[in-house]
């Protein structure tokens, strides 16, 4: 019962951080379940997978309320994405939980690095100047910008670079049960040139969609069980929503060097644990 | 007149070009694909509260995880996955909740490539249906491995 309610609390803690920095949670639920609970990795993932599952649906809720997702741009770019996701699961089953530690260390330490840039300077990471409209291409869309109170058009390009790189982000998500957005985001954005906002959103919404590959393979896997998994999620759910809430009130330069902390920590105890040198 | 007949059938496909890729009809999916999703994740929350609270009013204990042992792919091997967990038959509002949630998303799709295929989109239509096609493709394979 208390096990319930540490899950739950997880739960609440990655989805709360998660929705303030823009991250799904599973890189934070992954380390809580294998380290403090001591659950094997492999259901750890799992459990990682549903929770990432349910992040993107709450986001996908608000962005499509805004129309901000690009629909038809998220469903061309998940044909490879899902083909990487579907490489990632079966690839899981072959490594030792060493190894996967030490990778989820090193993916971990790498976003947390990369997190912490993002948001200490912004500057370097403003979203390219969008083109102008009339090249015809299916994919271009514009969106409600509320904070300049305009509608901005913009022109999808390199739609097939841009796909490549998304093999990587399905293959990582589905290897670690993490989200895959700290990759796809920056590429849709400065690849092919959709607005921040706009690949932030549609990035969301297709982290759910890698999200169903990889989980029904684990779930045939045996890799989820609901009593870990169900508190963990409506946890996830409940801090996503008051994260959403409080993401306003709360400056993100003073939280932004703690979250670079938490996860270099996690990254380096995981990263430890695979090596050996750290045991529980 | 026959140029006019040209012409005027060039700019009704333009027109209906314009029509098609307009803010419109891509706000009028996005208002369609979140209210699939919004219904879908509410009905999924609530399988998954209800089958919470009635492992807490039972004897599930997610102890067991310990000892979990990992299961085959094979669909008659299901039943070790349920005896797997103490929780046995109070789990099912659970499995039904977690098996809810993961078809949220393919319910948007499904519902995308209906949009598409009403609003004469046939390539997006296409690309819909090939992105349903590999999630079908990836449930066979956690079957089969």
């Amino acid at each position: 019962m208390l096990i319930m309610l540490y899950l739950f609390l997880a739960g609440i803690f990655a989805g709360l951080i998660g929705s303030i920095i823009g991250i799904g949670g599973g890189i934070l639920i992954v380390p809580f379940l294998a380290l403090v609970l001591k659950t094997p990795i492999h259901l750890a993932i799992g459990t990682s997978m549903i929770c990432v599952l349910a992040t993107s649906l709450s986001a996908s809720v608000r962005f499509f309320k805004k129309n901000m997702i690009n629909t038809g741009l998220a469903l061309v770019m998940e044909i490879p994405t899902t083909v990487g996701s579907i490489a990632g699961s079966i690839t899981v089953a072959f490594l030792k939980n060493d190894v996967l530690f030490i990778i989820f260390g090193c993916f971990t330490i790498v976003s947390g690095i990369f997190t912490y840039l993002k948001n200490r300077f912004p500057e370097k990471f403003k979203p390219l100047k969008s083109a102008k409209t009339g090249t015809g291409s299916i994919f271009d869309s514009e969106y409600y910008d509320e904070t300049s109170g305009k509608q901005v058009s913009y022109n999808v390009k390199n739609v097939t670079s841009g796909s490549a790189i998304s093999v990587l982000a399905g293959f990582f998500s589905g290897l670690l049960g993490v989200g895959g957005g700290l990759i796809k985001v920056p590429a849709m954005n400065t690849i092919m040139n959709v607005p921040l906002k706009v690949s932030t959103a549609t990035s969301s919404y297709m982290i759910g969609i890698t999200a169903v590959v990889s989980s029904v393979i684990y779930f045939f896997n045996g890799f989820i069980n609901p009593l870990i998994t169900v508190p963990a999620v409506i946890g996830v759910l409940v801090g996503a929503v008051s994260g959403s809430f409080a993401v306003a009130k709360i400056k993100i330069k003073h939280m932004i060097a703690i979250i670079l902390f938490v996860f270099i920590s996690i990254g380096a105890m995981m990263f430890l644990r695979g090596f050996g040198i750290l045991r529980y | 007149m026959a140029y006019s007949d040209t012409d005027s059938k060039m700019n009704n496909n333009i027109k209906n070009q314009k029509r098609e890729n307009s803010p419109d009809v891509k706000n009028r999916l996005n208002r369609y694909m979140y209210v699939v999703i919004i219904s879908g994740l509410a009905f999924a929350v609530f399988l998954l509260i209800a089958g919470f609270f009635i492992n807490i009013a039972g004897s599930g204990s997610p102890a067991d995880y310990k000892n979990y042992e990992q299961s085959t792919l094979q669909p008659e091997k299901l039943s070790i996955i349920f005896n797997s967990t103490s929780a046995s038959a109070l789990s099912l509002f659970e499995y039904a909740g977690i098996f809810c949630l993961i078809l949220v998303p393919v319910a948007g799709i499904i519902c995308a490539a209906v949009f598409f295929a009403c609003n004469k989109k046939y390539n997006l239509m296409i690309i819909a249906i090939c992105v349903l096609a590999i999630l079908i493709l990836s449930a066979v394979i956690g079957f089969m491995k």
